[in-house]
């Protein structure tokens, strides 16, 4: 019990190796990684440890006073539950494995310490995220990891597109922040009475549910309407679809590729985006509370997400960008398993693609590298002969995020689907059309890479072990992971996270009978030939080039459908649409600027009043500094007499 | 040998101390009249010392009706007279650079002090 009762040392660790690299280490990169890869694998250990230990379901808590003043109370601590603990190992080990790989992609760079500075301070506010109590301290951490990201995407602060990149995701995710903290200060009003009487953790997650409910049960918190639970889950929820990426607050993603691509693994693939499905699993009881509309909401913004995300990721031709989207696109199904009630899913679905997308962006930075800092895919092309273990493990990530069967990305994403089914048939429709497009752009990014013949003009070669190593050890997880949460295994892992989940198993039927079953029915061939389909185009059109009258597929469709290619390519034009509304907001400001501030304040009151009036103050008293010495002392003797007169008649 | 102070009665028959007052305060706004009037700064620094001479007068008249077996207010006109005396060698000092700066000593001079 050791472990978990100290499971906050699992985020001290990192912070003591940040502290220790910022201070005192920076000048030696050998002591500086050597620290920082230590300190994550002493959490990995702890997490471990914490994972064979804790038995049953019940969470155990562990709380220290933040903030006191009178009634008002804030906690600070550590929640271990099944949640908490996946988590805890998905975050260190991914963050162990980027650090190794780290000291092989950075290791030219000038800012070699500080990027692993930051990487722990990282680790150290994702974990203080993962193990919060309550929603306070999740927004102290969730801040956090934002400035980290924020530090990390702009690490290459002299590149003006890096510069940018930092600030839109800030301010992005600044949008989304503030619906959040809305959110969370309307929830602790209405419920702050019964916190305050009986001393529970204000907001805390164990017991967020039965005081909510007694909210709502006193009348004092209505469950729709304007203010109501309903709408504080979508405000808390529009924070998670900002770090999540989600439409329409996913613009800040794709720009953060500017990143390191470590960076782009750990926090804008693995972990960081996920804490948005991780604050949503977390607040699933407010959420799912019955009557509360926030469900849906959350559901199709995942579903719209999952699908507009994979239509951008079409036409990308950075290596990057085209991974970003996905990576969007993932998270859309994630959220959208969430919103169908399901989070157990959704953090399956959030393990596995954390294994299967770092594998991918740290294969993706591996081919950067082998190409000379070339990131445009159409510069690339058979690149399988030059750096063979790298294409190795991108084709199993490929086929994972595709949902091959039997991979990880299969189990939790036809999971996903199969809930949708059950709950809602159009989203089923966007999950199971949106299985064929993932297919079908990542091929599209596999075949374009390391497919074909070579197009670029460097001298592509494979990387040392410390890049290859965490791409191997990646590629496992990415390949065994999902039977976990599988029949093969009684859906071991949602069981852990819910012992409430129900399976479709029948007694006595065996997992591959139930699997030759479920592939029966609609929402299992479904998305299993929409695999097919995107695989198979993807092979066609860019191994095959087959052409339709003279001209290859691509030019074909980029001259009959122009238009859908250039929205593609641009992105939709979301960008541009926020610049228009933006400039309209900027309008409407100025205009106030010109009729407030330029001319009540500064005419009116700094120029008028503050100015002239001074001024005519000051000419009409200036007379009587005549400096005649005989004016003061006439002044000095009469103020004196009226004295001496007031205080006689008086 | 005591000094017997009602000898000298003849100056001060039928005088009460409403009188000396009066003649105290009559000295004090003449000395205050020239101060603020005067042009010339040995004029006004001679008001001065009718000013200070006012004071004196009442010192002594409030002594010698009070209690006059204490020789106290004497005592303190005796050092304003001393004071008084340093103060106008100051002033006269003060008076001849001015001249040596501004050739002439009139107050209305004297208005580096203007805004």
């Amino acid at each position: 019990m050791f472990s978990i009762e100290n499971a906050y040392l699992i985020a001290i660790y990192p912070l003591i190796s940040a502290v220790l690299i910022m201070l005192f280490t920076h000048k030696s990169r050998v002591i500086s990684s050597g620290l920082s890869i230590a300190a994550v694998a002493l959490g990995l250990a702890h997490s471990l440890s914490v994972f064979f230990s804790f038995h049953g379901h019940e969470a155990i808590e562990q709380n220290y006073t933040w903030i006191k003043a009178g009634s008002f109370h804030l906690e600070m601590g550590s929640l271990i539950d099944p949640l908490a603990i996946i988590m805890l190992l998905t975050v260190n080990l991914v963050s162990l494995l980027v650090q190794i790989y780290t000291h092989g992609y950075m290791d030219e760079d000038s800012g070699y310490t500080r990027f692993y500075s930051y990487l722990s301070l990282f680790t150290f506010s994702m974990l203080g995220l993962v193990i919060s109590t309550n929603l306070f301290q999740m927004y102290f951490f969730w801040e956090l990891v934002g400035v980290c990201s924020f530090l990390l995407i702009g690490f290459w602060w002299y590149k003006p597109s890096a510069a940018h990149a930092c600030k839109k995701a800030f301010v992005v995710n600044r949008v989304g922040d503030a619906g959040f903290l809305l959110g969370l200060i309307l929830l602790y009003y209405f419920t702050k009475g019964i916190y305050e009487n009986t001393g529970a953790v204000a907001l805390g997650f164990t017991q967020l549910k039965e005081i909510t409910m007694q909210a709502i049960a006193t009348n004092e918190l209505a469950v729709t309407g304007l203010i109501s639970i309903t709408t504080i889950g979508i405000l808390i929820f529009m924070g998670a679809a900002a770090k999540s990426a989600q439409f329409p607050l996913h613009i800040w993603l794709p720009d953060a590729m500017e990143g390191p691509t470590p960076i782009s693994a750990l926090i804008h693939a693995a972990t960081m985006v996920a804490a948005g499905v991780y604050l949503i699993a977390r607040i699933f009881p407010i959420l799912s509370i019955d009557g509360s509309q926030a469900l849906q909401v959350v559901a199709w913004v995942g579903g719209i997400t999952a699908i507009f995300a994979a239509t951008i990721a079409f036409s990308q031709n950075d290596i990057k960008k085209g991974l970003a989207y996905s990576t969007c696109s993932q998270l859309g199904y994630m959220v959208m398993a969430a919103g169908l009630g399901a989070p157990q899913i959704a953090m399956f679905h959030l393990v596995t693609h954390a294994m299967f997308k770092a594998m991918l962006f740290l294969g993706s930075g591996s081919v950067i590298m082998g190409c000379h800092h070339e990131q445009d895919m159409r510069e690339m092309g058979g690149l399988r002969k030059h750096m063979p273990i790298t294409a190795i493990t991108f084709l199993i990530g490929t086929l994972s995020i595709s949902g091959f069967p039997f991979m990880s990305g299969f189990w939790s994403k036809d999971m996903i689907i199969a809930k949708a089914w059950e709950v809602n048939m159009p989203l089923f429709w966007i999950a199971a059309i949106t299985a064929g497009m993932t297919a079908f752009y990542m091929f599209r990014i596999y075949f374009m890479t390391f497919e074909g013949k070579y197009r670029g003009h460097a001298h592509p070669h494979e990387q040392p072990l410390c890049v290859t190593g965490p791409l191997m050890i990646l590629a496992i997880p990415s390949i065994i992971l999902g039977f976990w949460g599988s029949p093969f295994t009684n859906y071991k892992l949602q069981h852990y996270l819910d012992h409430h989940f129900h399976s479709h198993m029948e007694q006595g039927q065996s997992a591959m009978e139930f699997v030759m079953h479920e592939m029966s029915l609609p929402f299992g061939y479904i998305p299993f030939t929409m695999f097919l389909v995107g695989t198979i185009a993807a092979y066609l059109i860019y191994i095959q080039q087959i052409k339709i009258g003279d001209k290859t597929v691509n030019e074909w469709f980029k001259s009959s459908f122009a238009i859908v290619y250039s929205g593609s390519s641009n992105k939709w034009w979301i960008d541009e649409i926020y610049d228009v509304i933006v400039a309209g907001f900027m309008f409407l400001f100025r205009f106030t600027w010109k009729a407030f501030e330029v001319i009540i304040i500064e005419g009116f009151i700094i120029n008028g009043i503050c100015w002239r009036g001074t001024e005519f103050v000051g000419e009409v008293l200036k007379v009587q500094q005549s400096g005649k010495l005989q004016n003061y002392v006439l002044v000095m003797i009469s103020a004196a007499m009226l004295m001496v007169a007031w205080f006689i008649y008086n | 040998m005591q000094l017997d102070i009602s000898n000298f009665s003849f100056f001060t028959d039928g005088l009460t101390l409403n009188h000396y007052l009066t003649l105290s305060s009559l000295l004090f706004s003449i000395g205050l009249y020239g101060i603020i009037t005067r042009n010339n700064a040995f004029r006004v620094l001679m008001s001065i010392e009718v000013m200070l001479n006012a004071i004196n007068i009442n010192f002594v008249a409030f002594a010698h009706f009070i209690d006059p077996l204490v020789v106290q207010g004497q005592a303190f006109s005796l050092f304003i007279m001393a004071i008084a005396a340093a103060e106008a060698a100051i002033g006269l000092a003060l008076l001849l650079l001015i001249y040596r700066n501004r050739v002439n000593i009139r107050m209305d001079s004297f208005n580096t002090l203007k805004w």
